[in-house]
């Protein structure tokens, strides 16, 4: 954390925040930027440059979820990846872009990230 | 034969448009003499009438009828305008050709639209929006009883579309009915997200006639829905709060031992828990004391969705309102540990109930009725001057720059 702090500059209050926030994070809980700006006060684009670090700093671990394309209303499925990597990957290979559960393509520009508290008995990298 | 100012087609295609899209409610905004009559046929042939006789002045007629269907059952996209990117001196600029690029509304009919048309241009300096009104061809559904048997056949429609920019607050408007059983509006078919696409198609439109603008991802809307509904579930009760401040030290020492005695010292095991049972607390003080319905604001919440990125819940009120009971405590938890996407409002208004929901989308946040009450396109203002108020609070507080 003091990386963090020191490298935003970020006052004594805003650091607390944010660590008092990452603490409060069970193993399981996922959050995206905005759930994180809303908890330590910051602004979303300000959010997603510190959970960048945080990644980094391997304190915070990230993973993607995409939805497949199918057309009907709330019968999307989703896939997670692990990394940028394994997106840019699948996304390009026309074979595995496509959803094994209703043969759509994944719909790779509405990706999502999410960001979870990295612990050693957790990684899924 | 032409019968007073009207052509017989000008009053056939008027009279088209008032039968397909024009409510009774809607003949209110105009003066009560000539809007009088028992049953809509009644109504529209006075209206028509009126105007034929020159009662009602033609231009402003022809306003009303462009402006009049803003009101009634729409769906409501609202975009975020980068800063300065549409002035008042645009708008008023643009006010001085308009005409040439408008087309006169009474000449419209199924039969000869056959592409998107604007047919009006309202430019309100006091609100400080411009409203600009659009024909379009489309394509229905109808349902056909046929030999005992439902058929569906395709049938053509004028759709109208509404579009305000509003330059006072940054946005860009646009203002559709979700007709049911619609397949298309000038070819451009509904998605899975509904009418999306005929939305974002007259954005296209708008920058053919005002120029090119940018639209920038309304992300802190997720934000703005916790605190619209903090501030519409909130007990607003002295009483509990103080019971409730008093109660949480010893809440925490309870935690820590109970954890403890455990083994479980996690510091998010003991946020959670802690977490958790100060809402269970504060639902039976609510239980006890009451909500203090006299300070509740006038925007209530009966349903919403979290999206917690690898999970979503839905929470909601039948009946009632999401402001007590067990499933205000999950609502209280959902809100807290994930962003709200999708909000159910009921708002009160001039003693009336209108409830609506807001939806963050893609680059755009959507309210939309959960009814066909009609509904003044004013209230929908209401809420979006509330949700650029809780906007301006957010940014204002927020540390870090934000890439606008």
């Amino acid at each position: 954390m003091a990386n963090i702090k020191n490298k935003f500059n970020l006052s004594p209050l805003a650091s607390q925040r944010i660590n008092d926030f990452i603490t409060s994070l069970r193993p399981n809980d996922t959050i995206s930027s905005s759930l994180f700006a809303r908890k330590t006060g910051l602004t979303i684009d300000f959010a997603k440059m510190v959970l960048g670090e945080l990644v980094a700093d391997e304190i915070m671990e990230y993973y993607i979820i995409v939805p497949c394309s199918n057309p009907i209303e709330d019968a999307e499925h989703y896939v997670v990846f692990f990394s940028l990597e394994d997106l840019n990957h699948c996304s390009t290979e026309k074979k595995c872009a496509v959803c094994d559960q209703c043969g759509h393509e994944f719909d790779a520009i509405n990706a999502k990230f999410g960001y979870r508290r990295r612990v050693a008995e957790n990684n899924n990298g | 034969m032409q019968v007073g100012h009207l052509t017989n087609i000008q009053r056939d295609n008027i009279k088209y448009l008032l039968q397909t899209h024009t409510q009774i409610k809607h003949f209110k905004t105009l003066p009560d003499d000539f809007a009088k009559g028992i049953g809509k046929g009644q109504v529209i042939e006075n209206v028509l009438n009126s105007v034929d006789e020159g009662k009602i002045d033609f231009e402003e007629f022809k306003s009303w009828l462009a402006l009049h269907q803003i009101n009634g059952n729409n769906s409501f996209y609202v975009y975020e305008l980068r800063t300065h990117t549409v002035t008042e001196g645009m708008l008023r600029n643009l006010q001085t050709y308009i005409g040439s690029i408008t087309y006169d509304i009474t000449g419209c009919s199924v039969d000869n639209l056959k592409e998107t048309v604007l047919v009006n241009f309202f430019l309100n300096v006091e609100e400080k929006r411009g409203i600009f009104t659009f024909l379009s061809p489309a394509t229905v559904m109808k349902k056909v009883r046929m030999d005992n048997t439902v058929q569906y056949i395709p049938e053509k429609q004028i759709y109208y579309a509404n579009v305000i920019v509003d330059y006072g607050l940054g946005w860009l408007i646009v203002s559709i009915n979700p007709t049911t059983n619609m397949i298309s509006v000038d070819n451009n078919e509904k998605n899975k997200n509904g009418f999306e696409p005929i939305a974002n198609y007259y954005l296209v439109k708008m920058r053919d006639i005002i120029g090119e603008f940018t639209i920038k991802t309304p992300n802190w809307v997720p934000q703005a829905l916790d605190l619209l509904a903090e501030e519409g579930t909130h007990h607003n009760n002295p009483e509990i709060t103080a019971e409730y401040m008093k109660a949480i030290p010893c809440i925490e020492d309870t935690v820590v031992q109970l954890l403890s005695d455990f083994e479980l010292d996690d510091p998010s095991a003991l946020a959670y828990v802690s977490e958790e049972f100060k809402l269970a607390f504060e639902s039976v003080l609510i239980d006890k004391y009451g909500v203090n319905e006299e300070a509740t604001c006038s925007f209530r919440v009966f349903e919403l969705k979290g999206d917690q990125h690898n999970s979503v819940v839905y929470v909601g009120a039948k009946v009632g309102s999401l402001n007590e009971g067990r499933v205000a405590k999950v609502a209280k938890a959902t809100r807290a540990n994930a962003d709200l996407t999708q909000l159910g409002i009921e708002y009160n208004r001039e003693n009336d109930t209108y409830r609506f929901y807001i939806s963050l989308c893609d680059d755009y946040y959507l309210i939309k009725s959960n009814s066909t009450k009609f509904t003044n396109e004013g209230v929908i203002r209401d809420v979006i001057i509330k949700l650029g108020e809780y906007k301006e609070q957010i940014q204002s507080i927020a540390i870090g720059k934000s890439t606008d």
